[in-house]
């Protein structure tokens, strides 16, 4: 285990030690003097987009929708005890989560931590699959579906997804469908821990009030010291597809739900160009949509949009999206407006001092999140899964310029690639 | 483990405002909640119009887009009106949130010129064009529609409507059965002179609680809050919130068209207001249902898989307990037998020495976790003043470790079942 680099931030007041380990687990220490409770968030670049994938040995698998999913709940089974009741008797909070590119374990204690560290890489490093293990977690997950199911904000969004990518996973939430979930099974989830749970693929962020030196000597015994080959991931292509350019279902709402959709064509694969994207993206729909916006207001003022609108831009390396949604009374009119409005933001240059104001603004948000040693340890996490350098998004707001944001809005919104989904209430 | 042993400072810094200071200057933001507390009385449906006709702008900054244009210049300092039933009260609050002093480049000042914007919305407000006219009247009506239309649109959050539902049927005939809002039909006939009225009884007659957490600069904001009240101030006194017990159980299923069934129950029970007594009330919720070491989390879901989350949960200041489950609808009978022969059994036997270790372990984690995270200091030194507990993490730490098996099952003795609701979709 050999300390790599130190970064120092001195605008965001952190400090963080990268160490290595000798099979490749990446390890980010943050020190946070002061603070009571210490934070452990471990995770890997294996989400809900993962369904084909190809093994070192050359074996090609292909699993259902919902297994990354499915797999994070395995893990909390433990070997020989429930990881819920071993986190319970120290008394930390715990929990895990999975995206779409990504699965994250986490605990956040005020005390016992060198015994929840030790659950945490021992639950996540060493699990037992079993096809009776797998069966009985069956119920709990098909719950958690159903609820998600009854969310028209969820419908709707991935009702947009199917419209948008013609063959990619997002067409499905990383939890799964209902019928695949009923057909996972032990296999499943073993190739895919076996594929893709590797020593290189695993990175752990720890923030709290410790001793670097000591924390590196509690981690050594605690880290598996395998090394394995990391699967390869077939995940098509989602940047150039489109499947339909309007689809319509009716669900239990009380008014029509409409998302508007533009897939992105020029995503990019590089963690680092890819966080300025999407703080470029994220200023710029700010800068369109946001409450400091003329746009806005028109809209607003016109009653096109309500409260109920909102804007923002996601991606990975291999999709990406801009999705508007609101909820209105006249769908084709809302699209038609909002798209209009749209065209006429990108013809129309952007003031400098509203660019300026914003940057401000989002200066003071980056800062200001990082605000416990949980949120540290996540917001470093998520760099070190995206790729991207711990603590750059302040350097990137501040490199990003005027013309830069100007570029972005005459690329994002391609009417080629946009789509429209709207979710109609049933008795009208 | 090392627990707060702060008592927080309490100021008085004008008539009927009380500021609460939980700062600490490791946070990186400050925030400030100004609490306006007044009964659930005919006036809540133009109070909670007010505050979406008011967020419009004020005298100062006359429409939304140089108000937050003012507030994205303070390095994003946010501000956010909102109206809710706080137990049996009527809150009307403004919450602010801005970089902590210690981030902030040199000579730039954010804490006291957002309070002023948020609360300039409240005490300057923007009128109207026409003569005496108290609001824009175009304002008023597309607040109105679109307040409306939200209040339609509840039953697309089959979650939340469910919880609504469920106080809505256990307690109708008390204030906390009340909807903030009161209703459509009232929301639909506020004048603007009742919301001028309403926006008056804010601001002369509330209880104002002030609470300022993170790296908020307490001095700036008591000496802010002083010159911002000073005024005189006729305090409405509230009333304690009833107790009620039921003659029988009731069940309740009401439809709507929906995935998974929200199963809800109620119970009453009465609120201890010794802190040992109120420790083992909370050690029998918890063990109850508090999280995934409680009891029906372990039957219902882990040994069952009958739901994704089951959790018991108990209302503040008000005397009732309640679990809540998303379910399949065909379970719901299997579901509730589970949990009243939990209750049943905690009640008559106890809970067991690793029941206890749990909830301990649990309770002891949250409070020695308050200390990091500044919301929940707030939350929990804002309750104990609320409760009238003075009381710090450290000292009910300690009481909790005290606790003994049959003060915990002493504590879940007695609780009265009131109502089974369940939500679903017609058969």
């Amino acid at each position: 285990m050999k300390t790599t680099r130190t970064i120092k931030h001195p605008q965001l007041e952190e400090t963080v030690h990268l160490i290595e380990t000798a099979n490749g687990i990446q390890i980010a220490l943050i020190p946070t003097p002061g603070f009571h409770t210490t934070a452990a968030h471990f995770g890997l670049r294996f989400g809900g987009n993962d369904l084909h994938f190809v093994m070192p040995n050359g074996d090609d698998h292909q699993v259902p929708t919902g297994s990354a999913h499915y797999l994070e709940h395995k893990l909390f089974e433990g070997r020989e005890e429930k990881v819920f009741d071993r986190f319970n008797r120290l008394g930390a909070n715990f929990n895990g989560g999975t995206s779409f590119c990504q699965t994250t374990y986490y605990f956040s204690t005020a005390a016992h931590f060198d015994e929840c560290l030790e659950v945490l890489l021992d639950f996540v490093q060493d699990p037992l699959i079993t096809e009776e293990r797998v069966d009985k977690e069956r119920g709990i997950i098909e719950q958690e579906v159903r609820m998600y199911q009854d969310n028209p904000g969820y419908r709707g969004t991935f009702l947009l997804h199917a419209a948008m990518y013609k063959s990619h996973s997002m067409r499905v939430g990383p939890g799964g469908t209902l019928d695949d979930v009923a057909r996972i099974n032990s296999t499943d989830l073993q190739r895919c821990y076996d594929g893709f749970y590797v020593p290189r693929a695993l990175r752990l962020a720890i923030a709290g009030d410790f001793d670097v030196e000591e924390m590196k000597q509690k981690l050594e015994p605690l880290l598996r010291t395998d090394d394995t080959a990391i699967a390869k991931r077939s995940s098509d292509d989602a940047t150039s597809t489109r499947l339909a350019g309007y689809v319509e279902q009716e669900f239990a709402v009380t008014r029509p739900y409409v998302f508007i959709g533009y897939a992105q064509s020029e995503v990019e694969t590089d963690g680092q160009l890819r966080l300025r994207q999407r703080i470029i993206a994220s200023l710029l729909l700010d800068l369109m949509f946001g409450k400091s916006s003329e746009l806005r207001q028109e809209l607003y003022d016109a009653e096109i949009i309500d409260d109920s609108f909102s804007a923002y831009w996601s991606a990975d390396e291999t999709w990406g999206h801009v999705i508007m949604s609101g909820i209105c009374d006249k769908p084709q009119q809302f699209v038609d407006d909002i798209t209009q409005a749209c065209d006429k933001f990108i013809a129309d240059k952007i003031k400098s001092s509203d660019f300026e104001r914003l940057r401000k603004a989002a200066w003071g948000g980056i800062v200001s999140g990082l605000q416990t040693p949980s949120a540290v340890a996540s917001s470093v996490l998520s760099s070190m899964l995206a790729g991207n350098e711990i603590f750059s998004s302040l350097d990137e707001l501040q490199a990003i310029s005027l013309a830069d944001i100007q570029a972005a809005a005459e690329n994002l919104f391609d009417d080629s690639k946009r789509a429209i989904a709207v979710l109609t209430p049933k008795d009208k | 483990m090392s627990f707060l042993q702060t008592i927080p400072e309490f100021h008085s810094p004008a008539n009927g405002v009380t500021l609460l200071g939980v700062t600490d200057q490791r946070f990186k933001r400050g925030v400030v909640q100004i609490l306006f507390e007044l009964p659930l009385d005919a006036s809540r449906a133009a109070r909670s119009l007010l505050l979406d006709v008011l967020e419009q702008g004020s005298a100062q900054f006359p429409d939304q887009t140089s108000l937050a244009r003012e507030s994205q210049n303070l390095f994003g300092a946010s501000c956010d009106l909102y109206t809710e039933r706080s137990c049996e009260s009527h809150i009307v609050g403004i919450q602010i949130s801005c970089l902590g002093e210690q981030f902030l480049p040199s000579g730039e000042e954010v804490l006291v010129p957002i309070l002023d914007i948020a609360t300039g919305i409240l005490f300057e407000p923007l009128r109207g064009q026409g003569a005496g006219e108290f609001f824009e009247t175009k304002y008023l009506e597309r607040e109105r529609k679109n307040l409306l239309d939200m209040l339609d649109e509840r039953k697309d959050d089959r979650g939340e409507y469910a919880s609504e539902r469920f106080k809505r049927v256990m307690c109708a005939d008390e204030e906390y059965g009340k909807l903030s809002w009161e209703s459509s039909e009232a929301v639909a006939s506020v004048t603007a002179r009742q919301l001028e009225d309403a926006r008056l009884e804010i601001i002369q007659r509330a209880e104002v609680t002030i609470i300022c957490s993170g790296s908020a600069n307490v001095d700036k904001v008591k000496h802010w809050a002083a010159q911002r009240f000073d005024m005189q101030r006729d305090v409405i006194e509230l009333a304690e919130p009833s107790v009620k017990f039921p003659s029988e159980l009731r069940h309740v299923n009401e439809h709507l068209e929906m995935e998974q069934a929200k199963l809800h129950i109620g119970l009453r029970l009465h609120l201890p207001q010794e802190i040992a007594d109120r420790e083992a009330l909370i050690a029998a919720c918890s063990i109850l249902g508090g999280g995934s070491h409680g009891r029906l989390f372990q039957k219902v879901r882990e040994e069952k898989s009958l739901a994704y989350g089951i959790y018991s949960q108990m209302h503040g200041r008000k005397h009732i307990l309640s679990v809540s489950a998303g379910i399949d609808a065909s379970s719901a009978a299997e579901v509730e037998a589970e949990v009243f022969k939990q209750i049943d059994l905690l009640a008559a036997e106890g809970p067991t020495a690793h029941e206890i270790e749990l909830s301990q372990a649990n309770r002891l984690n949250g409070l020695a976790a308050l200390a990091d995270s500044p919301g929940a200091m707030a939350s929990f030194y804002h309750g104990n003043h609320v409760l009238g507990l003075n009381a710090t993490p450290a000292i009910r730490a300690a009481a909790c470790q005290r606790l003994t098996a049959e003060q915990i099952q002493q504590a879940a003795t007695g609780w009265q079942s009131d109502l089974v609701y369940l939500l679903s979709a017609a058969e």
